[in-house]
């Protein structure tokens, strides 16, 4: 947490004009003047807040309505099985990919064209980076939903549903009455800090906005970032103020997110007894299927069109497919990149590590003190201090923390870099392998310990051992994490340590789509690979183990 | 071989779990304690074993050959112990269940001489590199009592461990266990609440105060 309160007081203090190297050491409000006098500030604000809020909503109602149309029909189990992959397509890659299906000159024109629509050349449309933000919300629904479905799905576990529709059922009420009435209530509240994460991440991502996101104004942390690194580093101070402005912003939408339930609750509450038991809604679970597929085949589309890109040679517009293809752009990216990749490699699998030992060590210490004090230890407080970086904009303490490299000469070094990255990573690593292993069944411990009289054998040969599948896809997730990683590598490496995700999104600005492909699908192919090792190792270890298949 | 419990009573919070206990059991001798769920019977045993929670306190003394188990550190007591689940470890399988149990310093060669004579034994030869996962409930519990076993107790600990037994199997099972106390010539102790568990033995009840 100490970065995290180094990181924002570094943020601040330029902001109030403070910043020594640069001259200034007066306190003062005039980087806020200057910011609130910028043309775009707010129309920036403006688009920011619309992007985050719509795309929550959506997200939100798209997650809700396809967790109450499967979770008790048998189509659950597909999309529980493509949740996990999903999830784990960084969003980078994934904006790319979906811009290439979407953009006029995109794959979705090309296979309807000219047949369908009589355009022989690219219609000057903007449906990518248009104004209204509409490309980047589409992506970060795409990229939201199986997030949301992911902890609705936790959060159901507790709530005995299926009794509870029938019931309802009984007395006559349609079952999506009764998933609005009855269940939405119970399931809503668990999932107010997700939710809250969703908001977070909406507001302030740079990467995906940079990719898909309207140019004229940005969003406000494109705006802020464009400032941190315009050539007149006066801006630097405005940048701060607008980053504390963010920041802000995003606290603001956290509160009228956790007030607006209060508020509404009153009247909901007449409208949740005043037994009306069918609706208008009461059709719309037949869409289900249709929004499932539709979503699944966005997601296919846009992956499968950067593999045909990476090697395509000639692609000419209407047509569905290219005409010449060839295999050296691979070839190219391989050898003239390999540091970009080997960054990326070493960063990614060494947080990780690093990551799943913490978390590791702080779960176990967790244990034995639970043990010692069952009443006062509370699982909670740890985990909301784990989600603090996850809401708060990253923009707004990475300026401070970057300072404070420079200020100690530590800036533009790998294990700064490093431990960065670890800040994202742990808490994914963390927030993953916790419930695994607070469920750790304390009883083959104690049989354990009476066996072998040793710690340390019961630890490693046994409780560990139990536990190798969850330790796996803890380390894959924060693989992946640290992969995606894009502001963090910028800011604390100083720009000296490409790796996949910095150097994709500097490539979207106007290199060859051939290239981008092959960098998207690095990008995406490697977090991929790790996730499917991570389930299909413990499978091969544990073949003949029927007691360890989940 | 010898156990003493001496006025041993255990309080949670300042409220005792049950009047204070005394009895002796000597080895291949078992004693059975019983008393109505909740009384804290299972919470003795974790006391005896050392596993018990820190929220506990305990008061008199328990003595295994004339030593106090009571501050001795879990690894220092030789306390064998079969919970009610086998808990063998689903991970290994039935030799490496039991080769974790045996102490260690032996050679490769002695330590599968004892897994082979432990599974002849269990009249289960050949079962060596089975998955625990695929035994049947009885086949269980014997690679679990025959693990604790090889763990060389001396005292034994088993919190109803023929509670999850159907009926032909248990009778069974309770000799098997009673002959290899005898054949160990190490004391035990039993907690249960079936009544046939109790013939021809010792038996402690626990009365909450």
């Amino acid at each position: 947490m100490l970065p995290l309160a180094i990181g924002l007081f570094g943020t601040l203090l330029p902001a109030l004009n403070y910043l020594p190297s640069l001259g200034h050491n007066e306190l003062s409000t005039t980087a806020f003047s200057t910011l609130f006098n910028h043309p775009t500030t707010f129309s920036a604000t403006w688009l920011t807040l619309r992007v985050g809020w719509i795309s929550t909503f959506i997200s939100l109602c798209l997650a809700l309505f396809l967790f109450a149309c499967f979770y008790l029909r048998p189509g659950w189990r597909w999309i529980n099985a493509a949740l996990s992959p999903v999830l784990a397509i960084p969003h980078a890659a994934l904006a790319v990919g979906l811009s290439f299906v979407i953009a006029p000159s995109g794959w979705l024109l090309r296979l309807t064209s000219p047949a369908l629509t009589g355009f022989d050349y690219p219609p000057n449309w903007q449906t990518t980076q248009d104004p209204w933000g509409v490309s980047l919300i589409l992506l970060m629904v795409l990229k939201e939903t199986p997030f949301l479905l992911l902890m609705l799905l936790s959060a159901a576990k507790s709530v005995p549903i299926k009794q509870t529709i029938t019931l309802a059922q009984s007395m006559g009420y349609h079952s999506s009455i009764a998933w609005l009435k009855l269940v939405l209530p119970q399931l809503l509240p668990p999932l107010r800090l997700p939710i809250c994460a969703v908001l977070a991440w909406s507001l302030s991502a740079v990467d995906v906005s940079v990719i898909l996101g309207p140019s004229t104004p940005p969003t406000l942390s494109v705006l802020v970032y464009s400032w941190f690194n315009d050539a007149d580093i006066a801006l630097r101070l405005q940048g701060a103020a607008g980053a504390i402005w963010l920041l802000g912003l995003n606290l603001a939408s956290i509160a009228v997110l956790f007030v607006l339930p209060r508020i509404a609750w009153p009247w909901l509450q007449g409208w949740l007894v005043n037994g009306q038991r069918r609706g208008l809604l009461s059709h719309i679970n037949k869409l289900g299927t249709a929004v499932a597929v539709s979503y699944l085949i966005l997601i296919i589309s846009s992956l499968f069109v950067l593999a045909i890109w990476s090697i395509t040679k000639q692609w000419r517009f209407p047509d569905p497919l290219p005409s010449q293809w060839r295999l050296s752009y691979w070839q190219q990216t391989l050898d003239q990149f390999s540091p970009t990749l080997i960054n990326s490699l070493s960063l990614a699998l060494l947080s990780a590590a690093i990551a799943l030992l913490l978390s590791v060590v702080i779960l176990e210490l967790e244990t034995r003190q639970a043990q010692i004090a069952k009443h006062r230890a509370n699982p909670l407080r740890y985990v909301a201090l784990f989600y603090l970086p996850l809401l708060i904009p990253d923009i707004a303490y990475l300026f401070g923390i970057q300072v404070s490299l420079v200020f100690a000469s530590l800036d533009g070094q790998y294990l700064p870099l490093l431990w960065g990255h670890l800040m994202f990573v742990l808490p994914y690593c963390f927030l993953s392998l916790a419930p695994y292993y607070r469920r750790f069944d304390s009883r083959y411990w104690h049989q354990a310990m009476l066996l072998s009289g040793s710690p340390w054998r019961s630890f490693f040969q046994i409780k560990l051992m139990m536990l190798l599948p969850a330790l796996f896809s803890s380390l894959a997730l924060g693989f992946t994490v640290s992969m995606t990683l894009y502001l963090p590598t910028l800011f604390i490496g100083g720009g000296r340590f490409p790796t996949l995700a910095t150097e994709l999104v500097a490539l979207v600005a106007g290199a060859d789509r051939r290239l981008i492909a092959v960098y998207a699908l690095l990008l995406q192919g490697l977090p991929l690979l790790m996730f499917v090792a991570a389930l299909a190792l413990p499978r091969i270890i544990f073949r003949h183990r029927k007691g360890m298949r989940i | 071989m010898r156990f003493c419990c001496e006025q041993f009573s255990i309080t949670l919070e300042g409220k005792v779990l049950f009047a204070p206990l005394n009895f002796n059991v000597q080895g291949g001798e078992q004693v059975c304690i019983m008393g109505p769920s909740g009384s804290g019977k299972s919470t003795l045993l974790s006391a005896i074993a050392g596993t018990i929670e820190p929220i506990f306190r305990c008061h008199g003394d328990l003595r295994l050959n004339n030593n106090s188990l009571i501050g001795q550190n879990l690894a220092n007591r030789k306390v064998g112990m079969m919970f009610q689940e086998d808990l063998l470890f689903p991970h290994l399988n039935v030799a490496q269940n039991l080769t974790f149990a045996l102490p260690q310093g032996l050679s490769t060669d002695q330590r599968r001489e004892k897994i082979n004579q432990a599974l002849i034994a269990a009249d289960m030869a050949g079962f060596n590199t089975r998955d625990v996962a695929t035994l049947s409930g009885g086949q269980r519990s014997r690679i679990s009592l025959l693990r604790t076993l090889l763990a060389e107790p001396k005292l034994l600990l088993l919190d109803e461990p023929f509670a999850k037994l159907d009926k032909p199997l248990r009778q069974n099972f309770r000799q098997f266990v009673l002959s290899h106390i005898q054949a160990a010539q190490i004391p035990a102790i039993l907690v249960s609440h079936d009544l046939s568990d109790a013939e021809d033995c010792q038996v402690v009840e626990l009365c909450i105060p």
